[in-house]
């Protein structure tokens, strides 16, 4: 597989995130969404590491800090998808429009 | 004393008062007059000395560098700055007086004299601005403090919307003086006044035509809102709605006449624009008729003096624009005389009887207050032109510099204006002194206390002086302008006699005998127009603010709906048409951050694709 | 490694530590204020001790210390300090939560710190995230559960997006420069510029710093977040946190800079970013009935006109943004302090929530009139010679459409504006309405911060130079 390839597939995969994120009601599908989004970014990091870029090491590096963040985000967002549950007993994305007059 | 030691005591006694009053003396307003008092009077003797002293060197202090430029903080003492100076503080000097009666029993003196303060600051460090930025800072200054004043009495709702209105409009025209400031700085490269004004390397030989003209109309743009020119002149009579003495200083003497003196200020800038000041003479010829037309069939005795601000405004802009300095601001310093005591004079007629209405001060004996009713004469005869008042003499300047300099219409427009002037003055004036044929004198006169306390009358008496005596120191204004002039003869005078005269008989024949109805009122049509003030404010409310409340209340409704309305459907339309037959639902809260994406990458593709 | 020069980073951490340990061991939330405040303190001291330093605190070429890094940590750290010295007791956020709010706030100035000093796309990133998360949790602590995780979700569901987008944005400036490093991507900058994908990369990687921001197109959060957030957070988010993303926006731009003629794109780019953000945000806010809301807009205006200056792509206009930034995160702290004292007792503050101030508090009035008229842009406050700096860089440019939309904003915005001024002086307070009683260490936050305000317009020279030696250093 060339370079390019990967770039289409990791294009995809954002888009793929993005729509996830963008056309689910339920929050943890966004979510899974957004991780969708920062796993094409990491594909990319893999994808140039391992074609295009000199160094050996940076774009793993990144990408392992990548899955630690992304780890900690969900950990955050899932605390408080959890609060707002107790609360309302769903988490629908568009049941979360009660502040708006 | 040196010249350091007064300019610094002129500008900044007012604001130590200011300062002394907002912050110590809530609780005892006498206090607070006295020490508002004595700084104006303080600032007054300082400008007075400097005057006697004559034109000296700027003087200039380094405020900041950024990049490049130099921004300076100073003071520029040439004839003009001086006489003006000498002019607002005398007149603000007076108000306050006057206003220790006028205000004697509201319950915010302090706030009220602390404010007058602050405007006489601002006003005064504006008029001997050095620097072009220090001059647009102190500008925006005097509009904050007018905005205060106008909405001094804000339990009244109008004087709210007025005080806003007024705000609003001015800053519209500010727009264009900030963008004009702007350009300066990158043509020039500094802001130093007499630097930018040199005739060897000021801004008239560094630039070309084109960018001049730019640069003075955008100036100009400024100066139509401060000084209330057509088509931005309907917030001054809306901020009537403030305390008499306010519209005495603020709006007619000195904030408003603001615009003419930077005009004035910057005046071999507009001498080598031609075609600025065609614009600016068609602009001001406009608005001196048209504020007229208004002036004559209002009931409101502040409104035709607004009306009349408004006029008297245009006649010196034309007088400027026809290429005479020395006619602009001979009137500029007349009608700041005149038409402060007329202020004043209105201000001790609704004081006393708590009216604006002319008709209801003349039924109620208008002309028992003495003193009052000859300062009205004075100051209603100077504006009229009546010889030998000042008015007349700045007036008849203004003839002169148009039939030598503008085209023969704008000499006829001129006339018929000061015939419009002539007849509405002396329709207020009979309309207050002259007891009504029909229903004579029907209120008496009950009200508690003198009529004309000293503190309300000695001012009236001081500008009446000045009102008369004005005429005479058209030498002095010259000498001080550096300017030379010629002294009219009889015959020349006498076109200008003849319109006044006509004006003063037409205005005796309709209200002279105690009628109420003007030969207007046989012409309803017109009657009505002029009343509805040529319904350009209808026209504003239709046209810009609805254009605003639209766009408004789309984004609101954009935004309220989007829970539960548009917003939503439009994003399932846009992924549902993605998705085939399935109803993809779509919560507002990912398609704020989907239009986001969608927004970034579709730029970004472009920018990437080299677009 | 020079640990020195990490001082003020560290000596947070440290205290992040403590205030992370201090309720854990029986600490009432009266200690953890004043062990909050001390932080904040000691961070500040350490701050301005580091400022004339200047090095590399870890391997070369990631993490810069220099006069551009270190004055933003000054400005973040007196922030922190401002915010929580006004922060003396739970006012919107649960009581029993209250003494975490120092904690995630003082994380959330660390991972501003470290976002100023990166210099590489990993910390940058790094730091992006450490400062984004813990604000995240601040606000889902708000005292009515409900609102606080709606708000929090709303808010992290779009700052996830952001972040992703420019994560993606990232890993093209990677893939292209064949290095992570600022300097690798500025040596190769004749090479990279003429390429497509490279400019791509590099208006994704803007739009996180566009969503701290609040700037178009990543806007749509301020509002919403603004209304309901907790009144203490929103002061943190709405003042400090524009400082930091102005100052990596101006980094970005200084990594561009050298492309010339080819970065006119991405200026193009956000100037319109610009026009729209202060268009938008002044139209939006004309019918705001609510004064956090209105605040919210009128920070998506602001974003709008500090933009101008980043957009310029000059030393003056970089400068002209840096101050601005400060001059607003003083104004914006302000207001929000201001109106947390007044709105204690509600979750939402109306604009009629202010009634009658000037008679409740007419030292409260006067630092909220300060605050206004800042955010107007009158004399003699930083918000006039501010928008005047940034004016006159787009005008150094020749942007005069640009500035003539802009001044044609601030007369907009005078509009409601005005309608607040008239709540506060002009309307009669209720007759129920208690008396607002000023604490010390509000009194100083705030005294601080109208001073800041003031002083800056009046001799705005000090800032002036020490952002344009900044400016200077960021770019060589």
């Amino acid at each position: 597989m060339t370079l390019e390839m990967y770039l289409l597939l990791s294009a995809v995969l954002f888009s793929l995130g993005l729509f996830a994120a963008l056309s689910q009601r339920n929050l943890i599908a966004v979510l899974i969404g957004v991780e969708l989004m920062m796993n094409a970014a990491s594909l990319n990091f893999m994808a140039f590491n391992r074609f295009s870029v000199t160094d050996p090491a940076t774009g793993q590096v990144f990408v392992l800090i990548i899955i630690g963040l992304a780890a900690a985000e969900v950990a955050i967002f899932l605390s408080i998808i959890l609060n707002l549950y107790r609360q309302r007993h769903t988490i629908d994305a568009e049941s979360i429009t009660e502040l708006r007059r | 004393m040196d010249t350091t030691t007064l300019i610094l005591a002129t500008t900044f006694a007012p604001f130590a008062g200011f300062v002394i009053a907002i912050l110590f003396l809530h609780r005892s307003p006498q206090l607070a007059q006295v020490v508002v008092t004595t700084s104006a009077a303080v600032a007054l003797g300082g400008a007075v000395q400097l005057w006697l002293n004559g034109p000296a060197e700027p003087l200039r202090y380094l405020w900041f560098t950024s990049g490049a430029i130099d921004l300076y903080f100073g003071f520029l003492l040439d004839g003009l700055n001086l006489m003006f100076g000498v002019a607002v503080a005398l007149i603000t000097l007076c108000v306050i007086v006057y206003s220790i009666g006028y205000m004697a029993d509201d319950p915010s003196k302090t706030r009220y004299f602390a404010l007058l303060a602050f405007f006489e600051w601002a006003m005064l460090s504006f008029v001997y601005a050095v620097d072009l930025l220090q001059s647009f800072i102190f500008w925006e200054l005097v509009g904050l403090a007018s905005f205060f004043l106008i909405g001094f009495w804000y339990q009244k709702p109008s004087a709210a919307e007025a005080a806003r209105k007024a705000f609003l409009m001015t800053r519209i025209g500010d727009v264009g003086l900030l963008i004009g400031v702007l350009l300066v700085m990158m043509t020039a490269g500094h802001f130093d006044i007499p630097g930018l004004l040199d005739p060897d390397v000021g801004l008239v030989t560094r630039l070309a035509p084109a960018t001049l003209t730019a640069i003075t109309l955008l100036i100009f743009v400024g100066i139509v809102g401060k000084s209330a020119q057509f088509p931005l002149h309907t917030w001054l009579p809306d901020a009537m709605e403030g305390p008499t003495p306010v519209s005495a200083l603020l709006h007619s003497a000195t904030m408003v006449a603001a615009g003419v003196f930077l005009m004035a200020r910057l005046y071999p800038l507009f001498l080598a624009a031609e075609t600025t000041r065609s614009v600016i003479l068609v602009v001001a010829t406009i608005t001196a008729l048209l504020a007229a037309t208004m002036a004559m069939v209002d009931r409101d005795i502040k409104k035709v003096l607004a009306y009349s601000s408004i006029s008297q405004l245009g006649f010196m802009l034309m007088a400027l624009a026809a290429g005479s300095l020395f006619a602009g601001v001979f009137h500029l310093i007349t009608h700041a005389l005149f038409k402060a005591l007329l202020f004043l004079c209105s201000g001790l007629f609704i004081h006393h009887f708590a009216t604006n209405d002319l008709e209801q001060i003349g039924r109620s004996g208008g002309r028992g207050m003495r003193l009052t009713t000859i300062g009205l004469l004075i100051g209603g005869g100077a504006l009229a032109g009546v010889p030998p008042l000042s008015g007349f003499f700045s007036k008849e300047e203004i003839f002169a510099a148009l039939g030598h300099g503008g085209g023969s219409a704008f000499t006829i427009a001129a006339f018929a204006a000061a015939f419009l002037t002539a007849y509405y003055t002396f329709r207020m004036i009979f309309l207050v002194t002259v007891p009504d044929r029909i229903e004579p004198h029907t209120a008496d006169d009950h009200h508690e206390g003198s009529a004309e306390p000293w503190t309300m009358a000695l001012p009236v008496v001081v500008l009446s002086l000045g009102a008369a005596l004005a005429g005479g120191w058209g030498d002095k204004i010259a000498a001080a302008l550096g300017v030379e002039i010629s002294h009219h003869s009889i015959g020349d005078m006498l076109p200008a006699i003849g319109v006044v005269a006509a004006g003063v008989v037409l205005a005796w024949l309709d209200f002279g005998r105690g009628d109420r109805a003007g030969f207007l009122t046989r012409i309803p049509a017109l009657q009505s127009l002029f009343s509805n003030g040529w319904h350009i404010d209808e026209i504003y409310r239709a046209v810009f603010v609805r254009i605003t409340g639209w766009v408004a209340t789309l984004l609101h409704g954009m935004e309220v709906k989007g829970l539960d309305g548009g917003f939503d459907r439009f994003g399932v339309g846009i992924l549902g048409a993605g998705s085939g037959s399935r109803r993809v639902q779509s919560g507002w809260v990912q398609f704020y951050g989907g239009c986001a994406v969608v927004v970034v990458g579709a730029i970004a593709f472009y920018v990437g694709m080299g677009g | 490694m020079e640990l020195s020069l990490f001082a003020p980073e560290l000596i947070a951490l440290l205290g992040g530590l403590v205030l992370f340990a201090a309720p854990i061991l029986g600490a009432g939330s009266a200690t953890t204020w004043r062990l909050a405040v001390l932080a904040g303190s000691a961070t500040f001291a350490g701050a301005v001790w580091s400022l004339p330093l200047s090095g590399e605190a870890f391997s070369p070429g990631i993490y810069y210390v220099d006069a551009f890094s270190q004055g933003v940590k000054v400005v973040v750290s007196l922030g922190y300090l401002l915010v929580v010295l006004g922060a003396r007791e739970p006012v919107t956020l649960k009581a029993h939560a209250w003494s975490e709010l120092p904690l995630f706030v003082l994380l959330a100035s660390v991972g501003m710190m470290m976002m100023v000093s990166a210099t590489e796309l990993l910390t940058l990133y790094i730091a992006m995230e450490l400062a984004a998360y813990p604000v995240y949790i601040a606000i889902a602590l708000h005292r009515n559960p409900a609102i606080g995780g709606e708000s929090s979700t709303k808010y992290m569901v779009q700052g996830m997006m952001a972040s992703a987008v420019s994560l993606y944005g990232m890993s093209f400036l990677y893939g292209l420069a064949g290095s992570t490093y600022f300097e690798a991507i500025t040596g190769q900058m004749g090479a990279l510029s003429s390429t497509p994908l490279f400019w791509f990369g590099i208006i994704l990687l803007l739009a996180g710093f566009l969503f701290k921001l609040a700037a178009l197109p990543f806007h749509f959060w301020a509002p919403d977040t603004y209304e309901v957030s907790p009144h203490e957070v929103i002061t943190f988010v709405a003042s400090v946190s524009k400082v930091a993303a102005i100052a990596v926006l101006c980094r970005i731009m200084s990594l561009v800079m050298p492309a010339g003629m080819d970065a006119c794109s991405v200026q193009n780019v956000l100037m319109w970013f610009a026009v729209g953000a202060m268009t938008l945000g002044n139209l939006a806010a004309l019918r705001q009935s609510d004064l956090k809301r209105l605040l919210g807009y009128s920070a998506v205006a602001h974003a709008g006109y500090a933009l101008i200056g980043v957009q310029a792509m000059s030393a003056n206009g970089l400068t002209s943004a840096l101050f601005y930034a400060v001059g607003y995160a003083a104004m914006s702290l302000i207001c929000f302090l201001v109106v947390a004292t007044v709105g204690r007792d509600q979750d939402r503050v109306s604009v009629e929530a202010m009634s009658g101030l000037w008679q409740r508090s007419p030292s409260m009035a006067l630092v909220f009139l300060v605050g206004l008229l800042g955010l107007i842009g009158l004399p003699p406050t930083v918000g006039f010679i501010g928008k005047w700096f940034l004016f006159s860089a787009a005008i150094e440019q020749g942007q005069f459409v640009l500035v003539l939309v802009a001044a044609i904003n601030a007369t907009i915005a005078l509009y409601y504006y005005l309608l607040v001024l008239r709540q506060i002086y002009l309307v009669d307070a209720p007759t129920d309405a208690a008396p607002l009683r000023w604490t010390p260490a509000l009194a100083l936050s705030a005294g601080v911060g109208s001073i800041v305000v003031v002083a800056m317009g009046v001799v705005p020279s000090p800032i002036w130079d020490q952002a344009a030696a900044a400016v200077a250093t960021l770019l060589h």
